[in-house]
């Protein structure tokens, strides 16, 4: 399958993103790093309206996050139009130069960077309307936004090398690990790097090995896995404890390949995605995968509220970054409920409506 | 009673199960129960089979088909197993394995991994199971086999299932079948049953007879070609049958075919004889033709014999009866269609012989009539030759039969006789006139004659040719004799014989008539005898009529020619004188021929008397005047009836005139009736507007005593003033207007009395009253003069009636009842103008008189001498010998009273002692004398 450019490959990542929060929400999963709240959030005034233009509504993610921004629009009076890229360039740059997304107060760039379309998103910056984005970009500060509200990949990376560790430590092992990585995405080979880096640096009181980082395109994964399998197994035996990668899409065909290989003892952690399959491996504990990192997309909606509202008022965006969420075994299994989630939303509530 | 009607009950119950029963059995017996049960076996026995057979081949395929949905759900499953398998999807198992237990089969369902192990271990929820069969297949990704999947399923939806496809099919084989029968049952019933019950009832109504009964058959089938032949089978008979009926019915007499004594079949003749309408006899008790139930019987009976004695029919004539009630002679004429078996029917001629028998007795009766007519017939031949008489021909001219053999009839013609009398007889019977109608002079055998209305007709053949002539010869003689009298007796007096009063109109009209030639002026001379009435009234009408006949002989004896005298009724005769050619001749002859009839009539008449013993006779005579009126006219000035009137007017005035002379008619005589008819609407009206007034003259004793009053009528006229009594009493009495006016002073007095009554010094005065003696005669006097005294409560004895001596000599008897019955209620009475009369002592003698009245015209020839007057002296004693007082009237002058008091009258009335005044002056002026 030929891939449709680069733009397109980091929304497909953003789209694996999105299912894992997508997937972290729905088994309500605990978040680990929520510990601090957005400052100065400041109170809302109804009656706005902000238009979200998503690439493609088929993705989990963007739908997880209209579905948050439409929430807390509800509760505070605002109107939010949804408009649908169906995947298309030229569509959405249409999209943009409607009259009634030229009408709208703010205008959410969802999962597309802000170099497409230029001229219309000229036409509406001279419109005074706000643009923020929703992994827009892989920082939080794009050029041509007001904000970007994404998760970080070098904390995906972290969290998911921290699965990585402690799972050693719990079952006393070395850690050689093979990164399946796809070389044509920044932020998967930002993603491989800080987990191939996290690796040298090993934890204390473990033996850690970096034994490959394989390239092969997400696209391809279903053809190319169990050969890699068969391959790296054959390559690093017993010394091949730990498979990593940009994306759960890898392992959704190594789990058969591992049994026939009789490898049951090789574990899998994901930087990323986390589909039904994923999340379903992972819980069921039997599986090779243990964990998955993923993102909080109903927050995210939130503090898109809260960033436009902070452009509406002239102020600065509030920085805020919410962390990733680590969705293993057991926080799958034994979940529940969500405390700080809701407790997030209500600190919005009480400063938006005060 | 609970027995009886528990044992009806059950009796009730046994008949119902009884027809029901029959009806069974009737209905077994029928076309459709064999049909019912033949389609129930033909059709239940297959479908039950085929069912059997569904349902096995159902099984089978429910089976095969099961296991090859079991194949695909295995291969199915393994494919959708593999991808969540491969990806360790375990969701996505659990997914699929939810999945795969809604399949109601599916009580489990499990996947193993590659060692056995169990990765998804799910099961149905708990149910009723049937067969169980766990299936295990492989799962397979690309080549590769990657698990194992075991479902276990069971088949009790399939067994359910199947159940329930054989109720389903039960219950499709119960609605077939039973829709099947249905159907066929209905097309049976439409197609043969309905049309088979219908040719059954159409042949049922030709089997009764009913050969009219309509049927179409449109079906093309068999049943409908048999209908269409049965129904040209039924026009055929039907056409031989109407064949048949219409020779019958142009039989003009009644045949009857009867069975059982009912009519199974008439003719018109016979629906006509027995006045029945078309069919009206069919089905008719034979008993309902005969007049009564005996003679039904007897006729019954006899046939019977007739033919069990072989008689091949038996005839008889009686009498039937129609329909209507009507009795008629029949001939009746039976005949059997089999000897022996008499049930099988008979067939019954019957003929309506009413008209002949009429008409043989009307042959007798016309053979008696002839006999026994009071009129004489003869029969000739057209040549007049005699072929019959009857008795009274014989009778009335003593001819018999056999003395016409060698003579004609015209030997009956008698000399007296017009001499072209045969001549015109002959021609008129034979010139088609037909009838000859004359009365004729017939000379007997004896030679006498009589006069005989013949009336000749002649009687035609039925060519039209004459045969003969009848001729009837009434005696009229005696008739015509009758018919002149008659005409006689309408035309004249049957006592004088002269012309009657109808005969002289009809001759005054004549003359009255102006005709060519004849000289117009006449006189009619209006006769009446004076005081007839008193001879009537003394010798009795029969001595009255001997003087009227003669009266009409001497009148006969002087008028002559066309001159005409006749009786008008009563004493009344008129003598009608015409011819006369001017006024002058009627001047010049009437008078002395006029004065002639007087003197003729004024010699003495001898009537003859009849004694007390027969054949002697004794002869009165008689004195008797006439007065005579004369009316002359001039023809076409006059008319009867003013004419009449006119002398009568003229006779009445030669009888005021004082009788025995001859007036002629005066215009102004007509004046004076006018003016007496005037007078009489006056007194109408005076009368009924009460314009009469009382006027009271005392009356007073030589004492100088107010002793009573006289009461008198006056008629304040309102244009004439007070008009005196004498002016209107006399034509009161005559017109009889003298009954209200009496009746009104005698109430005026009974309300004077009444009045006085409570006056002093009236209390005991009395009234008299005058009563005119039309008056005193009328019907209702006694009730009326009672009724007054009743009304105003006067005691009777006040009032004192006076009656004049001319009413005690018109009707004696009812005067002396009259005054009888009101003496004994108490009234007075008293004789007025005593000594002017007939006064008769026996009168005085046996009325009940109180008083008498000297008239005045003795009181006023009183010379005033002062000596006593003879007559009243006579009068006075009179009425003290009678017990009478004695009242004078018209006592004017002092030396009347003082004159009449030597004479011994002591009662008084005239202007000396007060004029008549009105009530009121009356009662003034006796106050004053009385104070």
């Amino acid at each position: 399958m030929k891939m449709p450019g680069r733009r397109l490959c980091s929304f497909l990542l953003c789209v694996a993103l999105g299912w894992v929060a997508s997937l972290a929400h729905g088994a309500n999963a605990l978040p680990n790093a929520a510990s601090t709240f957005p400052v100065n959030v400041p109170r809302v005034i109804p009656g706005h309206s902000v238009v979200f233009v998503s690439v493609d509504y088929r993705n989990g993610g963007a739908m997880g996050v209209f579905r948050g921004l439409s929430e807390a629009a509800h509760a505070v009076g605002w109107k939010v139009t949804a408009l649908d890229g169906q995947g298309s360039m030229a569509r959405i740059c249409t999209l943009l130069a409607q009259p009634r997304t030229l009408a709208a107060d703010a205008v959410v760039l969802g999962g597309f960077d802000p170099d497409t379309c230029e001229t219309q998103l000229r036409t509406l910056r001279q419109r005074n309307v706000v643009l923020v984005g929703w992994h827009a970009g892989s920082d939080a500060h794009v050029p041509g936004l007001y904000f970007n509200v994404a998760t970080s990949p070098i904390e995906v990376a972290r969290l998911a090398l921290a699965e990585v560790m402690r799972d050693a430590l719990e079952r006393q092992r070395p850690v050689g690990v093979v990164i399946f990585n796809d070389g044509r995405f920044d932020i998967a080979n930002a993603k491989t790097q800080a987990m191939a880096d996290g690796v040298t640096r090993c934890a204390p009181g473990l033996r850690c090995e970096l034994l490959a980082v394989v390239d092969v395109p997400i696209s391809d994964a279903a053809q190319q896995m169990p050969q890699q399998v068969q391959t790296q197994l054959a390559r690093w035996g017993e010394r091949w404890t730990y498979a990593m990668a940009i994306n759960d899409v890898y392992f959704d065909h190594m789990e058969i390949p591992l049994q026939l290989a009789r490898r049951k003892d090789l574990a899998n952690v994901a930087a990323g995605d986390g589909s039904v399959k994923a999340l379903s491996r992972v819980r069921s504990g039997r599986a090779a995968q243990i964990a998955t990192i993923g993102e909080p997309l109903d927050l995210q909606g939130y503090q898109l509220l809260d960033e436009i509202q902070r452009a509406l008022n002239g102020s600065p965006p509030s920085g805020f970054i919410q962390e990733p969420l680590v969705l293993n075994t057991r926080s799958l299994q034994h979940s529940g409920g969500n405390p700080s989630r809701e407790a997030l939303k209500r600190w919005y509530h009480d400063r938006w409506l005060k | 009673m609970q027995e009886p009607l528990a044992f009806h009950r059950m009796h009730q119950a046994r008949a119902l199960a009884g027809t029901m029963l029959d009806r069974l059995r009737v209905w077994q017996r029928g076309l459709s129960a064999g049909v019912l049960m033949a389609m129930t076996v033909g059709l239940l026995l297959p479908a039950l089979g085929g069912a059997l057979m569904l349902w096995n081949v159902r099984q089978d395929q429910a089976l095969t088909l099961r296991q090859q949905v079991l194949d695909n759900k295995e291969e199915v499953l393994a494919r959708v197993l593999a991808e969540p398998l491969w990806n360790f999807d375990m969701d996505g198992l659990t997914t699929v394995g939810n999945t795969a237990l809604l399949d109601p089969e599916v009580i489990s369902f499990r996947v193993l991994d590659l060692d056995g192990q169990p990765l998804l271990d799910l099961k149905a929820p708990p149910r009723p199971l049937e067969h169980q069969q766990t299936l295990q297949r492989s799962i397979v990704h690309g080549n590769t086999v990657i698990g194992l999947f075991q479902i276990t399923v069971d088949d009790a939806v399939l067994q359910q299932e199947l159940r329930r496809d054989r109720t389903v099919f039960l219950w499709v084989l119960l609605g077939q079948f039973v829709g099947g029968v249905a159907l066929v049952f209905v097309a049976l019933r439409r197609r043969v049953l309905t049309p088979v019950r219908r040719l059954m009832g159409f042949s049922k109504e030709l089997a009764a007879g009913r050969l009219e009964t309509p049927f179409q058959a449109h079906a093309q089938d068999e049943i409908g070609q048999l209908g269409r032949q049965l129904v040209r089978m039924r026009d055929d008979l039907l056409a031989a049958f109407n064949e048949q009926k219409a020779v019958l019915n142009n039989i003009r007499v009644g045949v009857l075919f009867v069975r059982g004594n009912r009519v199974l079949m008439a003719n018109a003749a016979a629906e006509e004889i027995f006045a029945c309408p078309a069919n009206g006899l069919v089905d008719t008790h034979t008993r309902q033709l005969h007049c009564s139930d005996e003679q039904f019987d007897h006729v019954i009976r006899n046939a019977a014999a007739a033919f069990g004695r072989g008689s091949v029919a038996y005839e008889t004539e009686l009498q039937m009866v129609r329909r209507n009630g009507e009795v008629f002679w029949a001939h009746l004429r039976g005949s059997v269609l089999n000897r022996h078996q008499l049930n099988q029917g008979s067939v019954w001629i019957v003929e309506d012989v009413s008209t002949q028998r009429q008409a043989a007795e009307q042959l007798r009766l016309s053979a008696t009539l002839f006999d026994c007519s009071a009129d004489g017939v003869v029969v000739t031949d057209r040549h007049h030759r005699v072929l019959k008489v009857n008795n009274a021909f014989v009778r009335l001219t003593g001819y018999e039969l056999s003395d016409f053999a060698d003579q004609p009839l015209s030997v009956l013609n008698s000399a007296r006789n017009p001499p072209d009398l045969a001549q015109r007889m002959t021609r008129a019977l034979d010139n088609g006139a037909g009838r000859w109608e004359e009365e004729v002079w017939l000379r007997k055998k004896n030679g006498d004659t009589l006069l005989a209305l013949l009336s000749f007709s002649t009687v035609h053949d039925d060519r039209g040719q004459i045969s003969h002539h009848v001729c009837t010869g009434q005696d009229i003689t005696y008739k015509k004799a009758s018919e002149h009298e008659i005409r006689f007796l309408a035309y004249h007096d049957p006592l004088t014989s002269l012309p009657n009063r109808r005969s002289l109109h009809d001759r005054l009209q004549s003359a009255l008539m102006p005709q060519l030639g004849q000289p117009p002026y006449g006189a009619l001379l209006l006769i009446d005898l004076d005081n007839f009435k008193i001879l009537n009234d003394t010798r009795g009408h029969v001595m009255g009529d001997r003087l009227l006949v003669a009266v009409a002989r001497r009148l006969q004896a002087r008028i002559s020619g066309q001159n005409m005298v006749a009786r008008m009724g009563g004493d009344e005769f008129v003598v009608l004188l015409t011819g006369f050619a001017c006024p002058a001749d009627l001047q010049t002859q009437v008078p002395p021929l006029a004065q002639g009839l007087l003197e003729g009539l004024a010699k003495p008449y001898r009537l003859h008397v009849h004694g007390m013993e027969q054949d002697r006779h004794q002869e009165l005579h008689h004195r008797c005047s006439a007065s005579i009126g004369v009316a002359p006219f001039h023809a076409g000035h006059v008319s009867a009836d003013e004419l009449i009137k006119q002398a009568d007017m003229a006779m009445y005035r030669a009888k005021a005139t004082g009788r025995n002379t001859v007036v002629w008619y005066a215009p102004a005589m007509q004046d004076e009736v006018v003016a007496r008819a005037h007078l009489e609407a006056e007194l109408n009206t005076a009368l009924r507007e009460q314009q009469f007034v009382a006027y009271a003259q005392p009356q007073v004793h030589a004492s100088g005593r107010l002793q009573g009053a006289e009461l008198l009528i006056r008629w304040q006229h309102p244009q004439q003033g007070l008009v005196s009594p004498m002016a209107f009493i006399p034509l009161a009495e005559e017109v009889g207007l003298i009954v209200p006016i009496g009746a009104w002073i005698i109430d005026q007095a009974c309300a004077l009395l009444a009045k006085w009554a409570h006056l002093k010094d009236f209390d005991t005065l009395t009234l008299a009253v005058n009563v005119s003696a039309r008056q005193f005669l009328d019907e209702g006097f006694v009730a009326m003069v009672l009724n007054a005294l009743d009304r105003h409560g006067v005691p009777p004895g006040r009032l004192k009636l006076e009656v004049t001596e001319s009413l005690l000599l018109t009707n004696m008897d009812n005067v002396t009842r009259t005054m009888n019955q009101l003496k004994a209620h108490g009234l007075q009475f008293s004789l007025d103008d005593f000594g002017t009369g007939y006064s008769s002592l026996s009168y005085l003698q046996h009325l009940p008189f109180d008083q008498l009245k000297i008239d005045k015209s003795f009181v006023s020839a009183l010379d005033g001498s002062g000596q006593p007057s003879p007559i009243v002296s006579a009068i006075v004693a009179l009425g003290q010998n009678l017990n009478m007082a004695v009242i004078a009237e018209g006592v004017e002058t002092e030396a009347q009273r003082d004159q009449l008091v030597q004479s011994g009258c002591e009662h008084y009335q005239g202007y000396l002692f007060g004029r008549p005044t009105p009530v009121s002056t009356f009662e003034e002026q006796a106050c004053r004398v009385a104070l």
